[in-house]
């Protein structure tokens, strides 16, 4: 594991490597560094805008997202999307709306993804989340926020193979990202995947229960 | 020795794998797929528990959940768990298990004398030492109680254990895996559908083993096995066993635990459900109802269909000389197949004038002698059945006649009828109502999207239970929206429809105890006392006996209770009614309803992104919110108290840098950006030039103080506005609402920016030097960036956006950046600040350079204080309306003789203690009436002193008394003299310099 005091670009998960269940039934990994907006706008504007700008139709259907190559826009809510990608275009965007009241906020680092893979991958998930997210219910593109354990996140299903499974994004801020990972690895411990320790507040947590 | 092994039979034991137990110290045998009650049973064991108030000697009474009698401690130290029903419990090779409420040992327990004192503990003694002569003596013999009365004790070692949760989707969940609900989960699986059934039981089947039928060509067990492997390849079906439905709640969710089989390490001991589904099907069934006569809890009186069960799941009798004690035709049924199998029923005593002739035929050939016309008075012997007492029973006047006649037995089976399991209904629906097919209670109307099928509506019978589950079943899919497909089966030579008298209890004048509720020791005389005292009503017979309250709910016990009862008031079953049974149906741990949060990961720990840095510097950490924050960085030797000291120097002196990354950051924007903050704070934001920033406050509604913080104009029409670290949430959500409801014409957005910027305070004399250092595309004078400016810059490569702000009263800034890069941000900070000294500085410093400098946070900011009080009032705008300006005004909120904020100095050299009480009384004993409070206290290096702030009645006329604060818990009482709040800089030239 990298020093994880060392002064370089760090993402919240830094100091976790990906890990596997046996067979590779569930699989964890960190996705840093997308590049990240929050766009909040008027529908009928905006999706002018990011057909031109970004070429992609903006989610008007609730709980849904669009798509192509690198780039993805997911429907937080009525006016609310998240426009992610390596390089994701919003300074195209801005440059489209420039005229109009919108908000486009970078929030590349508030937010780190990490990616929850493999054919357990449901079972895994269905221990932590009250969405369903049964195949029927939850098909690849469905994007939803929720509460996973205590944490605050956005559950995105990118993808599905026969072979492998589903692959859902888990989009969750910097702060909470190191517990929610923990909480991910438990969900896979029944099949095979290692433990991992939350690395902070033992300490405090030992010290609030002796003073009850 | 009453129960054996027989030489062969067992549909779920594997008799090539033997295993052993240990129950108190001895060894047991039993194979695998063995509950612990089969095998003590198999072993001779007859006792295996003493009773929780009595100390009764009691052996195993069922086969299932509604064991009231069998319950011992299963496992060892840390895995101790107690109350374990062995009827339940799966044996397993080394499994350790101990009997309960039994001293020195269960054969001979001291605490048996407390039956001789049973005429004092009957029902409700326990309110009348509360009320009777003797109350005085309650602290005397509370504990002496306690300890005699009970089950087995917990653990006191953490739970090494794991347990989850769950949840559960479906389109139809089917509770309960007998004939019926197998039959509901066939035809909505093959529908399609998605379908979930749970059982709590490790096997599906239910009570379809009692029966002799052939289903489709097969036995019982076949179908059952045959329905199973249907079900377990079909995709959109779930098949859970060992798991209890414990509770129905609103909007069709369900709550059950499922206990996962011992021996695979890394699964969970449990995992707890909660099952959301469109419809649901209740098959749960009926539970054989016992009958109440003298001496009916001793060991060797077991449930009849019980002791079937034993022979045919495990290939365990209950005994070599049997007795059946019954009141219907399907027990004449079961005692044929218990004579089929080779064991002997010696006599069958039926109140009736006779059996269904089918079955009799078969016991007369085995020899049984038939005692129709009689009932079983009395079960004879303590700790095991010696011999049962009968006697003639005139059926029409309902009561013992002629001289009682004894028959040796070391075995009496009883069975009472059937009692549907109405639990999950009456929880999720009407009342239930009486059905006197079954003498007992049926579902009433449901309340949430459920249907019951099978023997828990009334239909015991085989085929009837097969046809309603899948008349139920397809009903259900086919209004989901599913095609079901038509289905047809054929039972052969099932049971004869059920032939019934009802009769719940034998009244005795003997001197033998007659049991209602084993679990809980209540007899039918207690439910008898209980009506003369005057607590008659379902309800209160409950409360005032605790009849139907243990761990069993009154599986075996409620329709009993009643009956008697209505037998006394002259009633009809019917018009006494029920109770409204409530979750839980089974126990459930605290293991399973805690899941994953426990331990490291009971609460999110939110980290900033320097706090690895703050954790390998050894800082104490504290607890803001779910954040982690540095409190002290001590050196080695120093007190919390010398670190903050020599951090606030630092600051006073030079300067020191502290991770303030953790406030609430709220990107506002838009061509209304300015009218609306105007709205939301108590001052003026809309005459903000671009690029400085204005403190402000917001109110609630009713006109308190809320949140405060700085806001910083970017744009004409973008702001960034900060908040307090534990209300970032709660002020989003009220701007969030200001917007949607109140003034959905402003054309404002607002983000959440908290964790895209991490931020450093950098405060001290020295700060514009450092900052001069490291961001070399800023000028950092005092004209170019002026007090509350506010400008964009570069740290090296990383984008930074630097605000001239100070909480501490000194020159100070604070450097934002994208919280990837905030460790950057801190050790660039550190290293460039080496020649000055440059000190990280914690929560502790923080307060007390803000203490000196009278700026309040949410310690005076508590929820009770308005402006005036924190003497903000030239901060409340006279100009414009905003949140909470009307409710601000009311005369109580702006009455002079309100407390309000002061500065106090110790005057004796001690801490003075946030929350001590203001008082002017100098002796601790006669502090006189409290005026105020202390908010937040610290040792302040620039007066060299122990300061505070304080709420104090009419305080600002006070500067200059002598007050005490009064710490009567600590043994603190201190004089402290009173002063404005601002103890440094009162004129800001050193923060504006």
């Amino acid at each position: 594991m990298a020093d994880p005091t060392a002064p370089e670009r760090r993402s919240p998960l830094a100091h976790r490597s990906p890990i596997a269940a046996e067979r590779d039934a569930v699989r964890l990994a960190e996705i840093p560094f997308l590049t990240k907006h929050i766009l909040r706008v008027d529908p009928e504007i905006g999706a002018a805008a990011v057909k031109s700008a970004l070429g992609l139709d903006l989610p008007q259907e609730p709980l849904t997202s669009s798509r192509s190559n690198e780039t993805a826009c997911l429907w937080l809510g009525p006016d609310e999307w998240m426009i992610v990608g390596q390089d994701n275009g919003a300074a195209g965007l801005a440059k489209e709306l420039a005229q109009e009241h919108f908000q486009l906020t970078d929030v590349s680092d508030y937010y780190t993804e990490v990616e929850v893979s493999g054919p357990r991958a449901r079972e895994a998930l269905m221990k932590l989340t009250t969405l369903d997210i049964h195949p029927r219910a939850f098909q690849a593109g469905q994007v939803a926020g929720s509460l996973f354990g205590h944490a605050n996140a956005w559950l995105w299903l990118t993808g599905e193979s026969d072979d492998d499974g589903p692959t859902f994004r888990l989009i969750v801020r910097w702060s909470m990202a190191d517990y929610l990972w923990c909480l991910l690895a438990e969900c896979g411990r029944e099949w095979g995947m290692p433990e991992e320790q939350p690395v902070a507040g033992e300490a405090l947590l030992q010290a609030s229960a002796q003073s009850l | 020795m009453a129960g054996y092994r027989l030489a062969g039979g067992g549909g779920r034991v594997d008799r090539s794998k033997v295993l052993r137990f240990r129950f108190d110290g001895e060894t047991i045998t039993g194979f695998a797929g063995d509950t612990i009650a089969s095998a003590l049973l198999a072993s001779g064991r007859l006792m295996v528990a003493r009773s929780f108030k009595y100390h009764r000697p009691r052996g195993v009474f069922s086969a299932g959940s509604e064991e009231p009698n069998a319950l011992v401690t299963i496992g060892e130290a840390a895995r101790t768990t107690p109350n374990v029903q062995t009827t339940m419990a799966e044996a397993s090779e080394g499994l350790v298990v101990r009997s309960q409420n039994a001293w020195p040992s269960l054969n001979n327990d001291f605490g048996a004398l407390t039956g001789l004192l049973s005429p004092f503990l009957a029902a409700g003694f326990y309110y009348k030492t509360f009320i009777g002569p003797f109350r005085g003596a309650w602290m005397l013999y509370e504990p002496i109680i306690r300890r005699a009365a009970g089950m087995g004790a917990a653990t006191r070692e953490p739970d090494p254990d794991r347990y989850e949760h769950a949840h559960g989707f479906c389109d139809v969940l089917v509770v309960g895996g007998g004939p019926a609900g197998l039959a509901a989960a066939l035809a909505a699986g093959r529908s399609g559908a998605r379908v979930i059934l749970v059982d709590e039981n490790a096997e599906f089947g239910g009570a379809s083993v009692l029966d002799t039928a052939t289903i489709d060509g097969s036995d019982t067990a076949g179908w059952v096995r045959s329905a199973v492997a249907e079900l377990a390849v079909l995709q959109n079906v779930r098949l859970l066993r060992r798991t209890a439905v414990y509770g129905y709640y609103d909007g069709n969710v369900l709550a059950g635990t499922e206990r996962l089989p011992a021996g695979d390490a890394a699964a969970p001991r449990e995992r707890h459900w909660r099952f959301q589904a469109r419809q649901v099907i209740l098959a749960t069934g009926a539970m054989e109802r016992p009958i109440v006569f003298a001496g009916n809890d001793t060991p060797g009186v077991m449930l009849l269909g019980a002791a079937l069960a034993y022979v045919r799941h495990y290939g365990v009798a209950a005994g070599r000389a049997v007795t059946v004690f019954a009141n219907n035709d399907a027990a004449w049924h079961q005692a044929a197949a218990l004579a089929e199998t080779g064991i002997t029923i010696k006599a069958i005593i039926d109140p009736r004038d006779a059996g269904p002739e089918d079955s009799a035929k078969t016991l007369r050939a085995a020899g049984t002698v038939f005692y129709t016309g009689h009932v079983v008075t009395a079960a004879e012997g303590g700790k095991a059945v010696s011999g049962v007492v009968i006697a003639q029973f005139d059926s029409t006047a309902g009561n013992v006649s002629g001289g009682a006649t004894t028959i040796d037995s070391d075995s009496l089976l009883v069975s009472g009828g059937w009692t549907p399991n109405v639990n999950l209904a009456s929880q999720a629906g009407e009342p239930p109502v009486f059905d006197s097919g079954t003498g007992a209670f049926i579902p009433g109307t449901p309340r949430e999207a459920w249907a019951a099928a099978g023997a828990m509506t009334g239909k015991l019978a085989l085929q009837s239970a097969i046809e309603s589950g899948f008349e139920v079943g397809v009903e259900t899919v086919k209004s989901l929206g599913f095609n079901a497909l038509p289905t047809t089966f054929t039972v052969e030579n099932p049971n004869q429809e059920v032939g019934f008298l009802p009769l719940y209890e034998i009244p005795s004048n003997g001197p033998g105890k007659a049991f209602v509720d084993m679990q809980h020791d209540v007899k039918a005389s207690d439910v008898r006392l209980a009506r003369r005292e005057g607590f008659s009503a379902p309800e209160h017979l409950k409360r005032y006996t605790t009849l139907g309250m243990a761990a069993d709910q009154g599986r075996t016990s409620n329709v009993n209770a009643l009956a008697i009862m209505a037998a006394e008031e002259g009633r009809p079953i019917a018009e006494v009614g029920t109770t409204r049974f409530r979750p839980p149906y089974s126990p459930v741990t605290f293991g399973a309803i805690v899941g994953r949060a426990t331990g490291k990961h009971f609460q999110p720990v939110r980290r900033t992104p320097m706090h690895d840095w703050h954790e390998k510097a050894g800082a104490d950490m504290i607890n803001v919110g779910q954040w982690q924050r540095p409190r002290v960085y001590r050196r080695p030797g120093e007190s919390v108290e010398d670190a903050y000291i020599r951090e606030a120097r630092a600051v006073r002196n030079s300067v020191g840098i502290t991770d303030v990354s953790t406030l609430g950051k709220i990107d506002v924007q838009g061509p209304d950006a300015a009218t609306f903050l105007d709205r939301v704070y108590t001052n003026t934001f809309s005459t903000l030039p671009v690029g400085k920033a204005r403190y402000g406050l917001m109110l609630r509604d009713d006109g308190f103080l809320y949140d405060d913080g700085t806001t910083w104009r970017l744009t004409e029409t973008r702001y960034l506005m900060t908040t307090t670290t534990g209300n970032a949430a709660g002020v989003m959500a009220l701007l969030e609402f200001g917007l949607a409801v109140d003034w959905p014409d402003l054309k404002v957005a607002l983000t959440s920016l908290t964790e895209q910027w991490a931020g450093v305070a950098i405060a001290g004399p020295q700060a514009r030097a450092l900052l001069t250092k490291v961001i070399t595309d800023i000028d950092f004078s005092d004209k170019a960036l002026p007090f509350m400016g506010v400008r964009t810059g570069r740290l090296g490569d990383v984008d930074v956006l630097v605000s001239r702000l100070s909480f501490s009263g000194e020159l100070a800034y604070e450097v934002y950046c994208g919280a990837d890069f905030g460790l950057v941000l801190w050790t660039t900070l550190l290293e460039a600040g080496e020649e000055f000294d440059c000190t990280p500085y914690g929560l502790e410093a923080l307060g007390t350079l803000r203490i000196e400098k009278g700026h309040v946070i949410h310690d005076e900011m508590d929820g009770r204080t308005g402006v005036h009080d924190l003497g903000l009032e030239k901060m409340f705008s006279k100009k414009k309306d905003f949140v909470g300006k009307p409710m601000a005004l009311r005369a109580a909120l702006t009455d002079p003789g309100r407390k309000r904020l002061v500065g106090l100095k110790s005057l004796d050299g001690k801490p003075i203690r946030a929350g001590a009480q203001l008082v002017t009384g100098s002796d601790p004993n006669l502090p006189g009436g409290s005026q105020g409070q202390v908010t937040s206290m610290g040792y302040s290096p620039a007066v060299e002193a122990y300061i505070a702030l304080a709420l104090l009645e009419r305080g600002p006329e006070r500067h200059g008394e002598t007050l005490y604060a009064a710490d009567p818990v600590r043994g603190l009482h201190g004089p402290v003299k009173v002063c404005a709040p601002c103890f440094y800089d009162p004129d800001g030239s050193r923060m504006h310099g």
